[in-house]
């Protein structure tokens, strides 16, 4: 039954592939010795790695592209200005907002051989799962966006840090505004069911918790994607609140801002911190915008030292994103490893303490580190919308009396 | 009081963006007895279009000079529709045709597959596709009087609505294209049979189901503001749900399905201390039971299992 | 007999081959890995065409214990034929664990043939389960693995009613509802962390020696993940073994006969609740097991890895590989895990790329790469009752 021919031809065919796969193999192989030498010989720099890490795709992409460009920036920046002893190469990952992307990205990132440390994260849920697989791999991992307060822990120091606050540090200086100094004082309260709006509420109950008078009458949670908001705007409208406070991301905040106007709601406060803290905002949101407080750490880039060349430098390099709400964090993320790399060399242990120790001026302001990896810069401001921008307080209009907050007596 | 009329109100507006994407399951399941997955995807497509036509391709601005705003608008959204019109059609060939006649699976698994390609496509394509956008307001949004509870664009979205439900049922019931889909949803060999083109009319449906879908699409746009690309998944979930609960295949159900879901989520948003993180459960648990305990829905026809 | 010997080499050789694709897909960059999945296609076609895959079959299954012996090798050896590279490992034990998946989640499709949307929960809750109980109750994650087993037959007994009563349309809404309302109820759950996921998930252990430390085989240190390979690889053995026997069994039988036609196969008499409910538990079980072996390995778990989307993706799996075929579920689930990861560089693409792999394969390949095989009773009949002949007529079968 099974003489002479097909048996032939499948011992021929399987010979053939196995050779054909063979060769592959070994192509595969064979590039990777020819490029080490390569390496070495070729170009006179040694090159090392510097891995960033942030949703680029997905439902937050807008808030990791800017980073991405600034990281990149810092990086083209570091390698122009010639006082390197190396080259730095800049490596780009996307955690698409997803953990378990991330958890794979970090585990491709530590199995690169010339990375020496590496940026991560918007989303807390992705810092909690590369945590630990850069703490086990001894490689230095700087968050640059990432703001849930259970990151940074003593037993990850040094090799998790962290250059944005947390929500609890983003809260107090909005709190201490709206409530004290505005008065506000009976809150509604809307949050994401995400990590990033959990520990808004949180901390948002909290603040309110420590002054005498101020109360939540209604806390309402909604997932990230939802669109419709008016049975629970038309539920507070009845409450007679005096704010509203939303701890989530921009898209449900924009919404949540054009209906409460739509229902009739524009005489109440809105506040939020720095997630909704993006043109993207004003853009859905449109008029009704207009007078929502918002809170942001850091000043603005331009208003710091060296934040207009670092402005001008972003657009000279031609990037189509704004750089957002978090570029000025990437930025300086990268520019204190790289800080770090040039006073330290390529060690992942020398680094890593190196950038615990690290007191670094940038953008942001002085950052450096506490025992827990968190940054004790805490420098922030207040901004209001008005006439379509973002704007400082302290030059408003609103704080002229020129024009009244919602609300306002 | 007014909270209650509020949240009615609130509760009928939802139920106009659920009822004509509901309104295209049932119209295409009765035709072909098959479930298009990819409709909420292909809705939300048309809305980008009418977008794009208003924005991006500065159609509607070049119009406006021309002629009065309103007249305008209709124009673009009239060519947002039938753009969506012709992508429905384009998936019935692509994704369904292929699969005539087989496995249902099959079909169901493309039409799932088609909606994540267009939802990807607009969100590769279409600039800063991946980021919410503001949808342009080409419905007035003044109130009406001093009333707070009325504006302008909620009437016209329920206008709207109202008359494409209407026209929907002048097209089936009184004309002879109607009632030839009338017939092949009852009985395709027998519409076969007695000389109607099979071929013809389905691709009419859809047509005609993808205009409606275009107008659900920008309804729905319209009365959130805003537009991101992959609002149609939900979207054409709930309106699978929609269809389901009033009935699959009968047109009238996908009305008072997407009144029941609505109202559901509304209720249990307003009158639920905490329930607004369980609104989306409440409602995908009621269609839950209606399958389990009365899948024919609320106005469909009960079918006996064929041997 | 040199035939003998010759089929018996040709048999080795033809896993080893596929074994060997299998490395170049893994280790090579994407382009490579194309090169090679769509020579596999081409081989796989012209083969069928000239009936040669047949043989293939026969000869791999005349000659189990050499090529799973050979398999095992492989397996054993791949640490370091990677060079103890844990990105590598880590695509290795993520595919080793997606089909775990898979061949459960092929109990429905393949098996009763209706389409399962929520397999993503069954892996959730096998997942949240053992890591809840190790994390905040502190039991061992061995007794944790078992037990989000049985809370995954639990949601399996949940989602797999309603199977009973509806088919087609409704069952798909059915589990994609079920799907998403398992996805909101962890997300409105503080108390298993809510849409912070469980964080600091211990790892296994036997005796003092935990799972998550480095090993030093042979004078190479390897990473931890080594530990984690041999362990999905043995149960996936197991799992591909018994979902292999349960085909070839009646229960195997009975579900194909209620795809064809639950009528008719109840009134051969196929009790339907029963034997569809067992479709629906061993396949949760199944997902069960690798959720919670993911958690462990991992550390941590967040909801986005069991929502819709995770869902579809191992429904394609199940549907490139070829519906009802044990080989073929498990080289869907590691051909695309091993894709997927290829594709992070272009991820903006990735699911778009799922999107058309699917229609595609739909249109040329609708049962999937290797296709659902024709039954073989009577030729094992045939050894049974006729075994004297077998031995006159030299063994040549």
């Amino acid at each position: 039954m099974f003489k002479g021919k097909p048996i032939g031809k499948i011992a021929a065919g399987l010979g053939a592939l196995i050779f054909l796969l063979g060769i592959l193999a070994g192509c595969g192989g064979g590039t990777k010795s020819q490029e080490a030498p390569k390496q070495e010989g070729g170009s006179q720099k040694k090159v090392v790695k510097i891995a960033f890490i942030g949703p680029l795709t997905g439902p937050n992409a807008t808030e990791g592209v800017g980073p991405r460009n600034t990281f990149e920036l810092a990086v083209n920046q570091a390698n122009k200005s010639g006082k390197l002893p190396f080259e730095i190469k800049f490596l780009a990952y996307d955690d698409a907002s997803n953990p378990g992307t991330a958890a794979s990205v970090a585990q491709k990132i530590v199995a690169e051989p010339d990375v020496v440390a590496a940026s991560g994260h918007w989303n807390t849920a992705c810092a909690e799962a590369t945590i630990p697989i850069f703490k086990a791999a001894g490689i230095p991992m700087v968050i640059w966006g990432a703001i849930g307060p259970s990151l940074t822990k003593e037993e990850n120091f040094p090799y998790i840090t962290r250059v944005c606050p947390t929500s609890v540090q983003e809260n107090i200086p909005l709190a201490a505004f709206v409530m004290d100094q505005l008065g506000r004082k009976k809150w509604a309260l809307i949050s994401s069911t995400s990590v990033y709006g959990k520990a808004n509420t949180e901390a948002w109950q909290a603040e309110v918790k420590k002054r005498s008078g101020a109360e939540i009458v209604s806390l309402d949670e909604i997932t990230d994607g939802s669109t419709d908001f008016r049975p629970i705007l038309s539920k507070i409208k009845k409450l007679n609140v005096d704010g509203l406070y939303y701890g989530g991301n921009i898209m449900e905040a924009a919404l949540i801002r054009s209906q409460m106007n739509e229902l009739g709601m524009k005489d109440i406060l809105m506040a939020g911190i720095s997630g909704i803290v993006s043109p993207k905002f004003i853009e859905v949101a449109g008029q009704a915008a207009e007078g929502v407080v918002v809170t942001q750490p850091g000043k603005e880039p331009k208003k710091m030292p060296g934040g207009k060349e670092f402005i001008e430098e972003y657009q000279k390099a031609g990037y189509k994103e704004p750089y957002g709400a978090y570029g000025a964090y990437a930025y300086d993320a990268a520019n204190i490893i790289i800080t770090a790399l040039k006073e330290a060399g390529t060690d992942r242990k020398a680094l890593a303490d190196k950038i615990g120790k690290i007191a670094y001026t940038g953008l942001l302001g002085t950052t450096s580190f506490d025992k827990t990896g968190q940054t004790t810069n805490s420098l922030s401001t207040i901004y209001v919308i008005q006439d379509g921008k973002f704007v400082d307080w302290d030059e408003s209009k609103y704080k002229t009396g020129e024009r009244k907050l919602p609300g306002a007596k | 009081m007014e909270l209650i009329i509020s949240q009615i109100l609130n509760a009928v507006m939802l139920a106009c963006t659920y009822t004509l994407v509901g309104i295209g399951f049932s119209l295409f399941f009765g035709a072909m007895d098959i479930v298009v997955f990819c409709l909420g995807d292909v809705a939300i497509a048309g809305a980008f279009a009418i977008m794009a036509l208003s924005t991006v391709m500065g159609v509607y601005a070049s119009l406006s000079g021309i002629l009065p705003a309103p007249i305008s608008g209709i124009i673009v959204v009239f060519i947002g529709a039938c753009f969506t019109a012709g992508l429905v059609t384009l998936m019935y060939r692509a994704v369904i045709v292929p699969f005539e006649g087989k496995n249902i699976n099959a079909s169901l698994l493309s039409t799932i597959a088609a909606g994540i390609v267009i939802r990807e496509l607009i969100g590769l394509f279409y600039p800063e596709g991946r980021n919410p956008h503001a949808f342009p307001q080409l419905l007035p949004a003044g109130l009406i009087g001093d009333n707070v509870l009325l504006s302008w664009r909620n009437i016209i979205i329920i206008a709207i609505t109202f008359i494409m439900v209407m026209l929907l049922y002048w097209f089936v019931n009184r004309t002879k294209t109607g009632l030839s889909i009338q017939a092949i949803s009852q009985n395709k060999e027998a519409a076969i049979m007695v000389g109607i083109n099979w071929h013809r009319i389905i691709v009419i449906t859809f047509l005609i189901g993808g205009f409606l879908l275009g107008i659900g699409g920008f309804l729905t746009a319209s009365y959130f503001n805003s537009l991101r690309f992959d609002m149609g998944a939900m979207y054409g979930l709930k309106g699978f749900c929609v269809a389901v609960v009033g009935g699959l295949g009968s047109i009238y159900g996908a009305i008072v399905g997407g009144l029941l879901i609505a109202f559901v989520e509304v209720f249990v948003t307003a009158f639920i201390p905490g329930g607004t993180a369980y609104s989306s459960v409440a409602a995908f648990l009621i269609v839950v039971l209606f399958i389990l305990f009365k899948p024919e829905g609320i106005l469909g026809e009960k079918t006996v299992e064929k041997v | 007999m040199g035939n003998k010997i010759y089929r018996y080499s040709l048999a080795g050789l033809s896993t080893l081959g596929i074994c060997m694709a299998l490395y170049v897909c893994l280790s090579s960059a994407l382009l490579v890995a194309l090169i090679v999945i769509a020579l596999a296609i081409v081989i796989l076609s012209v083969g069928e065409r000239k009936n040669v895959i047949d043989k293939v079959y026969r000869l791999i299954g005349d000659n189990k214990a050499l090529n799973l012996g050979i398999i095992a090798l492989f397996i054993l050896l791949l640490p370091f034929l990677v060079q103890g590279n844990n990105y590598l490992l880590h695509i290795a034990i993520m595919a080793g664990i997606f089909s775990i998946v898979a061949l459960g989640l092929n109990f429905q499709i393949g098996g009763i043939g209706q389409i399962n949307f929520a397999p993503a929960a069954f892996y959730g809750m096998g997942a949240y389960t053992s890591a809840f109980l190790s994390v905040k109750m502190g039991l061992s994650p061995w007794l944790g693995t078992l037990c989000g087993l049985l809370m995954a037959i639990v949601l399996g007994v949940v989602v797999g009613f309603p199977a009973l009563k509806a088919r087609g349309y409704y069952l798909s809404l059915v589990t994609i509802a079920l799907q998403i309302i398992f996805t909101l109820m962890i997300v409105n759950s503080p108390w298993i962390g809510g849409p912070n996921g469980i964080p600091g998930i211990p790892s296994y252990q036997i005796g003092g020696f935990s799972f998550r430390t480095p090993v030093a085989l042979g004078g190479i240190q390897l990473p931890y993940q080594v530990n984690f390979l041999y362990l999905v690889y043995i149960l996936l053995a197991l799992f591909a073994l018994a979902a292999n026997r349960l085909y070839n069994s009646r229960v195997g039988l009975a579900w194909n006969a209620i795809e064809q036609d639950p009528i008719v196969a109840a009134c051969q008499g196929i009790n339907l609740t029963n034997t569809q409910l067992l479709a629906f538990c061993l396949g949760a079980a199944y997902a069960g097991i690798a959720g919670a072996i993911y958690g462990h390995y991992t550390s941590f778990i967040g909801v986005e890895n069991f929502d819709f989307s995770q869902s579809l993706i191992f429904i394609c799996m199940v549907i490139l590989g070829g519906t009802d075929n044990v080989p073929g579920v498990v080289l869907g689930a590691v051909l695309l895990t091993m894709i997927d990861e290829k594709l992070r560089d272009f991820s903006g693409y990735r699911l778009l790329m799922y999107g058309i792999v699917l229609i595609i394969i739909l249109i040329i390949r609708p049962k999937g790469l290797l296709p659902k095989r024709i039954r073989v009773y009577q030729q094992k009949d045939r050894s049974e009752y006729s075994s004297h002949s077998a031995v006159v007529t030299g063994g040549s079968r």
